[in-house]
């Protein structure tokens, strides 16, 4: 239990334009994550606005700026920070709504034309087995869409046409495992200056990524596909 | 649009190439003898054929690299294909320009 | 208010300022490997366009780059130097260390090699530095 102070970030369109920050107070207990402080102050102010959903870290829902570092709300307790002040902002780089929304469409717009390659055949089929010779995958069913890579790149914050890390670990995942998937335009579409070549290696991305996608990683195996020749035709490794 | 992999490829080979132009053209002005502290000594240094070949190189591709460097920071400002159509030209015009300024230096110094 | 009157406002677009690149916010290792390796970029461009001037001297005759070299002679630009050593070595070892994370050699070990290219430009200041005063 100890006392900390809240700065959180409002913002609505109109209303509290500029944004601005409204302090609290609280004492917060050991177990209570950002999340629950959240659910306590809209109890005094309803007009606080957040997105939440499953409450343990698997929806994505919950991304916002902690103390100046992308987290998921919900899994992040209040006293690990161990700062007397929170700062709670909505994510970088991404359109604001209001308060701590944030409007996701631009990362789905990036995120979409990979072709949703979560949406395939079910693992349980023999033909959804992968292949014998794939030794090591990444499971990309790891990724929740959270946006918290997008908010981290310093690429993305300043140029708009660049496909950004999520869309880029779901390419990688159609590479190392199509799954019925279309590899070739899938690798044409990353093999773009706006698509793995814009990457500059700052890794921000797999340092904020909550679930180990890694997409900084995906980012240089992609490239290290391209640059060894990987064929357009095929997605034997 | 060049091609994203062509561009970046060409990046990294110049710089790589550079770590090593590079050392040596610090090796030489610095380090070899007492250095190059007067004009005499470079001329000396230049009058070796391998030397000359290996600053020109240098030359060539230092400015490449730092074209393309400035353009990528550009580019990451996120500009239209129209405007980084005029920038690439732009800066190949600035490029060639210090290329021919640096062969011309080299040649006023030699003769 | 009727509902049909009720006009949706515009989400506020994200401002794509260049200090984006230089902001404070909590970054890792890798982040600061990035920024450094801008400024450092951005550094030389500046020298490289400085030193092309210098180097015009050459063109002006002996005593005219003899004077030049006397008026760099002096602890301000020498100091200079040393920075600028200090900013090619870290961007050439740097670009080393993102030319192997690009052939997905040693991604997992990108922050140790980080510390390897900063300790490594950090010595060779030094010795420059000491070498040169």
């Amino acid at each position: 239990m100890a006392e900390v102070t809240f700065k959180i970030y409002r913002y609505k369109p109109g209303a509290i334009d500029p944004p601005r920050y409204d302090t609290f107070k609280l004492d917060v207990e050991a177990h209570e994550t950002v999340l629950d402080i959240l659910e306590r102050l809209r109890l005094d102010d309803p007009t606080l606005t957040y997105r939440h959903s499953c409450h343990h870290g698997s929806c994505g829902t919950c991304g916002m700026m902690v103390n100046g570092k992308e987290v998921l709300a919900c899994v992040t307790r209040v006293l690990d920070l161990g700062t007397e002040t929170v700062v709670v902002e909505p994510l970088r780089h991404l359109p604001l709504v209001s308060d701590l929304v944030v409007d996701m469409t631009p990362f789905f717009e990036k995120y979409e034309p990979i072709g949703m390659p979560y949406l395939r055949e079910s693992e349980y089929l023999p033909e959804g087995q992968p292949p014998p010779e794939v030794g090591t995958y990444m499971r990309f069913e790891s990724c929740l869409e959270c946006g918290l890579c997008l908010s981290a790149c310093p690429v993305v914050g300043t140029d708009p046409a660049y496909l950004g890390p999520a869309a880029l670990a779901a390419a990688a995942r159609v590479v190392q495992e199509p799954r019925g998937q279309d590899v070739a335009r899938v690798l044409q579409m990353v093999d773009t200056e706006q698509g793995c070549w814009r990457c500059h290696s700052a890794m921000e991305c797999s340092e904020v990524c909550p679930n180990d996608v890694d997409p900084g990683g995906m980012i240089m195996y992609l490239r290290r596909e391209l640059l060894t020749g990987k064929t357009l035709s095929g997605g034997k490794r | 649009m060049t091609s994203g992999k062509n561009t970046w490829v060409w990046q990294a080979l110049s710089g790589l190439l550079l770590v090593f132009l590079l050392g040596l053209h610090l090796f030489a002005n610095h380090f070899m003898a007492d250095g190059l502290l007067t004009y005499d000594d470079v001329v000396a240094y230049l009058s070796n054929p391998l030397i000359l070949v290996l600053e020109v190189l240098f030359l060539a591709a230092v400015l490449y690299h730092a074209v393309l460097g400035v353009r990528a920071i550009m580019l990451d400002r996120g500009i239209s294909a129209q405007q980084e159509r005029t920038l690439t030209r732009a800066l190949t015009v600035v490029g060639v320009a210090l290329f021919l300024y640096g062969v011309w230096l080299f040649w006023v110094i030699l003769t | 208010m009727n509902i049909e009157e009720y006009k949706r406002p515009e989400p506020r677009q994200p401002e794509a300022r260049l200090s984006e690149w230089f902001s404070p916010t909590k970054r890792g290792v890798g982040g600061w490997a990035f920024l450094l390796h801008r400024l450092t970029g951005i550094v030389l461009v500046f020298y490289l366009l400085l030193h092309f001037s210098v180097l015009s001297y050459l063109a002006r005759g002996p005593e005219a780059y003899q004077a030049a070299l006397q008026f760099l002679d002096n602890p301000l630009f020498v100091a200079l130097e040393v920075a600028l050593i200090a900013a090619v070595v870290y961007h050439g070892l740097n670009g080393l260390r993102l030319l192997l994370m690009a052939l997905n050699l040693g991604v997992k070990q990108q922050k140790a090699m980080f510390w390897v290219v900063f300790v490594l430009s950090a010595l060779t200041t030094l010795v420059a530095a000491v070498y040169m005063f």
